[in-house]
């Protein structure tokens, strides 16, 4: 009797182990063409994992992959088979969160990150997605706090630093915004984003010269940043530098 | 004597069936190209001229083709060898334009078009290509004497009388320019272009709040028109709506 229980279990696992091997294979050979950009293929890929083996990682890689090929519904689905599969499959959630910003479902994406911030309540990013999320539902009061507990955990943690910088832009505080962003600065003077996002803190006070020159800083990391030229361009207008305005406005 | 003539026939008769079978080539392959299938439409052109490299036609659709299939330089040799043995086919120099504008050789694209212009004055499209040249080039009263020749043959030109305007914002003509974008929107209300273009020239004027009207129309139209968001959240600015303008940064 125990040498046909031993068989039996072993009969068990090899049957485990031949539906794993597979299935993982499948998974990350999707998971890399996912990565250079080539989503139907993955798909496929995933799909015949999941033939093999219903897994958490492959239902949310498929997710991943129908979110690049814009299809929503799907992807809702499967990462939501990941979650059914594992309630606290971290990057399931993850994906349902961006999927659902995609969707610009802002409200659904904010309660799957505020799911994801209950699971790791110590990775800071789980607070900045939430911080962001608000600031797009226009709630910049209520982005703060989430942004100051990143900070917390990572003071020179530049994407929430910057977050913050917008807090102040987002509720009229200009000044302290320019300050924020030239905080940034000094941790990274590369930061193309503090500089544009400098440049309409000035606008919005009307200074459109150093507005100007704040882009431009911009423009000289990243001569085809498109939002900072966009902005430049705003600036001239309001400096009645109307021809050097549309040159910039025929090359957008 | 009497094999003599017939000798002349079959090889007066073949060299009709030759001919003939050039031009039927040249003709299918444009059936093709009209397809749009332009892979399938070169091979046509291609045993055109190698049956006859003097039939100009093949020539000109060889680089039109090539041209569809962006092979820039391939469609100028084309083009070039069509106007060796037709100096002047005013389809071929139109076609040297556009291939030169895609290569961004405006010297060259210039010089073209004068040709093409000489060849076919009532091509409207050749003036509006020539406006827009000079305006690459920052040349914005000579676009708009190039525009105007393009409405003098079609007064209801819209894409003549939107690149007008924009020529005229850049000239300080701000009021006029909107008249002009008005015209486009009177004629076609959902000309997504000529709406944030009205919109930046109600902002140059300072009026601020006409232009979110006009952006907010646009992104009625196509509401992942970036360009109009962008110019959307500085009309905010400087509405002093600073919330909203930062609302719409976030998501940006």
């Amino acid at each position: 009797m125990k040498w046909i229980n031993l068989l039996l279990c072993l009969m068990l696992l090899s049957s485990i182990v031949s539906a794993q091997d597979p299935a993982d294979y499948f998974d990350s050979l999707g998971s890399k063409l996912l990565s250079k950009g080539n989503y139907s293929q993955a798909l496929d890929l995933f799909n015949k994992s999941l033939d093999q083996l219903d897994s958490a990682a492959a239902w949310t890689h498929k997710g991943n992959a129908l979110r690049s090929l814009r299809q929503y519904n799907a992807s809702i689905e499967s990462l939501n088979h990941a979650l059914e599969i594992d309630d606290s499959y971290t990057p399931a959630l993850v994906g349902l969160s961006d999927t659902y910003l995609a969707q610009k479902n802002y409200m659904a994406a904010y309660v799957a990150a505020t799911q994801l911030t209950s699971l790791d309540p110590n990775d800071k990013t789980c607070w900045l997605r939430e911080g962001k999320i608000l600031q797009m539902m226009g709630m910049f009061d209520q982005s703060l706090p989430k942004l100051d507990q990143a900070i917390a955990m990572d003071p020179k943690y530049k994407e929430a630093l910057y977050r913050r910088g917008l807090f102040f832009m987002g509720t009229g505080q200009y000044p302290q915004a320019i300050e924020q962003f030239n905080s940034i600065l000094t941790l990274d003077p590369k930061y193309k984003q503090a500089y544009n996002a400098r440049g309409l803190a000035y606008a919005a006070e009307g200074d459109h010269d150093r507005a100007l020159s704040s882009y431009e800083r911009a423009l000289v990391i990243d001569p085809k940043f498109a939002q900072a030229k966009n902005n430049k361009m705003h600036s001239l207008l309001a400096l009645k530098r109307q021809s050097e305005a549309i040159d910039i406005f025929g090359t957008i | 004597m009497r094999l003599f003539g017939l000798l002349l026939s079959i090889f007066i008769l073949s060299a009709v069936c030759l001919a003939e079978e050039t031009e039927y080539l040249d003709w299918k392959g444009s059936q093709l190209y009209a397809e749009k299938n332009y892979t399938g439409a070169l091979p046509y052109f291609e045993q055109a001229i190698s049956q006859d490299s003097n039939y100009t036609s093949a020539w000109v659709n060889r680089g039109n083709t090539q041209k569809a299939l962006k092979d820039y330089n391939g469609s100028i040799q084309s083009y070039s060898k069509a106007l060796e043995l037709e100096s002047n086919n005013s389809a071929a120099w139109s076609g040297l334009v556009d291939a030169y504008i895609a290569l961004k050789d405006d010297e060259k694209a210039s010089q073209a078009i004068v040709r093409a212009k000489e060849l076919n004055p009532t091509n409207k499209g050749l003036w509006l290509k020539a406006g827009n040249l000079l305006m690459t080039k920052g040349d914005y009263q000579g676009a708009v004497t190039e525009y105007d020749g393009a409405l003098a043959i079609d007064s209801q030109y819209k894409d003549a009388l939107y690149k007008k305007g924009v020529s005229l914002m850049a000239l300080a003509k701000s009021t006029e320019a909107t008249e002009l974008f008005d015209q486009v929107l009177a004629q076609d209300p959902n000309y997504k272009l000529a709406l944030n273009a009205k919109g930046l020239s109600l902002e140059a004027a300072g009026k601020y709040a006409d232009a979110l009207t006009a952006y907010d129309a646009a992104l009625k139209i196509d509401p992942e028109f970036s360009q109009a968001l962008n110019n959307k959240m500085h009309a905010l600015l400087a509405l002093k709506k600073g919330t909203e303008a930062m609302q719409i940064f976030a998501k940006l």
